[in-house]
């Protein structure tokens, strides 16, 4: 599917839309799993986001500039895990999110950072 | 009935064990994914196969807190697997076509400059072409024969990695030198059979032949080089053995010893004979598979820069 430049794809403005929320909830960093497990809740989806697409879509904001991301702090040794990656959401997201039915949220969510949706 | 039954049986055993295990199973496919995109040199992909990795214990804990058991959380991470599969692949797609593009040029650029892995692939085609005519001939080829055969390859796939070296040089004259001894064996054995010594002409024929062979050692340097400090020694040396030599054999042939000359020709010219025959088949056989690398390394070059083009 290609695009057109300046436009979010509808996974992109869920993410943004998610991240906005669970910063009004006090949650300033996510990771990966937090943002899925916040767009099912959204959506109210049976599944989480398919892991490629959800970090495919994380990566672009990334190289966007709307999300920012940094690894977690070297973990003791006894916590057998590899280190989260936790992302930020930078630029306007002060503005308060419309809690619309489906169709329109991706809408009002791309509306923050003042960019389209890309039709799929 | 027995074979239903039994394959019935299987099933059941195999979706028990996968059952019993889809936990394990799909934390290991997360962490394949991981290492795929490692492998594709994607720092980006494998950076996120980290996430995914450090966020599955959260996942897991969350699907236990909604209730659900072991198997069902198996086929939801399963899930999210399979459906983030056509990003996955969307994403691969420009690390795969590089990898590939440049592995082909690096196997173009090896085939085309450093002998040893040529030789080496050439060396493995020729045994599997060797191997593959000795099977599938109708004649039936003997255990002893097949050895014989892959290690003449295998020699030849060993020496022949410098074609212009005087190691190889060497061994393709030695080739020449026992085709010319398979030769000389084959006239001895004619003579023997066809009892050619009794015929006078022959004999002197036969004589100056033999003759001949002591003049090439002296004429030849290098042969006069190798086998002689100085050249006093040439005449005694070579002269004398060869000259009774040469007496002894036809002494040999008029008074009848035919069975034992006879046994000696015949081995002689059956040993000489198969190392000809796998030598010179294993020789071609080699040569034309180093032309189809040498050519393939061209082809590749071509597929790459292709492939470049293309993305």
């Amino acid at each position: 599917m290609r695009r057109k430049p300046g436009t979010l794809l509808p996974i992109e403005c869920s993410i943004i839309e998610a991240a906005a929320n669970l910063q009004r909830q006090g949650v300033g960093e996510f990771h990966g799993f937090q943002i899925a497990k916040e767009i099912k809740d959204q959506k109210g989806a049976r599944l989480l986001t398919g892991y490629g697409t959800l970090y495919r879509a994380l990566a672009r904001l990334q190289q966007r500039g709307i999300l920012q991301s940094r690894w977690e702090e070297p973990l003791p040794s006894e916590e057998n895990r590899p280190r989260r990656r936790y992302y930020t959401l930078i630029g306007e997201t002060e503005a308060p999110v419309v809690s619309n039915p489906a169709p329109t949220r991706a809408h009002m969510a791309c509306k923050l950072l003042g960019r389209g949706v890309a039709q799929p | 009935m027995i074979a239903t039954l039994l394959s019935i049986g299987l099933s059941v055993l195999v979706g028990l064990t996968v059952k019993a295990y889809a936990l394990p199973i799909v934390k290991h496919l997360v962490a394949i994914r991981k290492w795929v995109y490692a492998v594709l040199g994607s720092e980006e992909g494998r950076a996120h196969g980290e996430e995914m990795l450090a966020n599955l214990g959260d996942e897991i804990e969350y699907y236990r807190s909604q209730g659900d058991s072991s198997d069902a959380i198996a086929f939801k991470v399963f899930l999210r697997l399979v459906t983030g599969l056509p990003d996955d692949i969307v994403r691969c797609a420009p690390f795969v076509s590089a990898l590939l593009a440049g592995r082909m040029a690096r196997w173009s650029d090896t085939l085309r400059h450093y002998r040893v892995p040529t030789a080496m692939v050439a060396g493995v085609a020729t045994l599997g072409l060797v191997n593959y005519s000795l099977l599938s001939s109708s004649n039936s080829q003997g255990p002893a024969t097949w050895l014989f055969a892959n290690a003449v390859v295998v020699g030849f796939a060993a020496l022949l990695w410098k074609p212009g070296s005087p190691k190889a040089s060497r061994v393709v004259n030695s080739l020449m030198f026992m085709a010319v001894a398979g030769a000389v064996a084959l006239v001895l054995w004619m003579t023997v059979q066809y009892r050619a010594y009794e015929i006078v002409t022959f004999r002197i024929f036969m004589l100056a032949f033999v003759a001949m062979f002591p003049a090439i050692v002296v004429v030849d340097k290098p042969w006069r080089k190798r086998l002689f400090k100085g050249k006093t020694w040439l005449i005694v040396v070579c002269w004398a053995p060869v000259l009774a030599g040469a007496l002894a054999g036809t002494w040999l042939m008029v008074h009848s010893v035919n069975p034992l000359l006879e046994v000696w020709a015949l081995m002689a010219l059956s040993a000489v004979g198969l190392l000809i025959l796998f030598g010179g088949s294993g020789l071609a056989a080699y040569a034309i598979c180093l032309a189809a690398v040498r050519g393939s390394a061209g082809g590749l070059q071509l597929l790459a820069s292709g492939i470049r083009r293309l993305r």
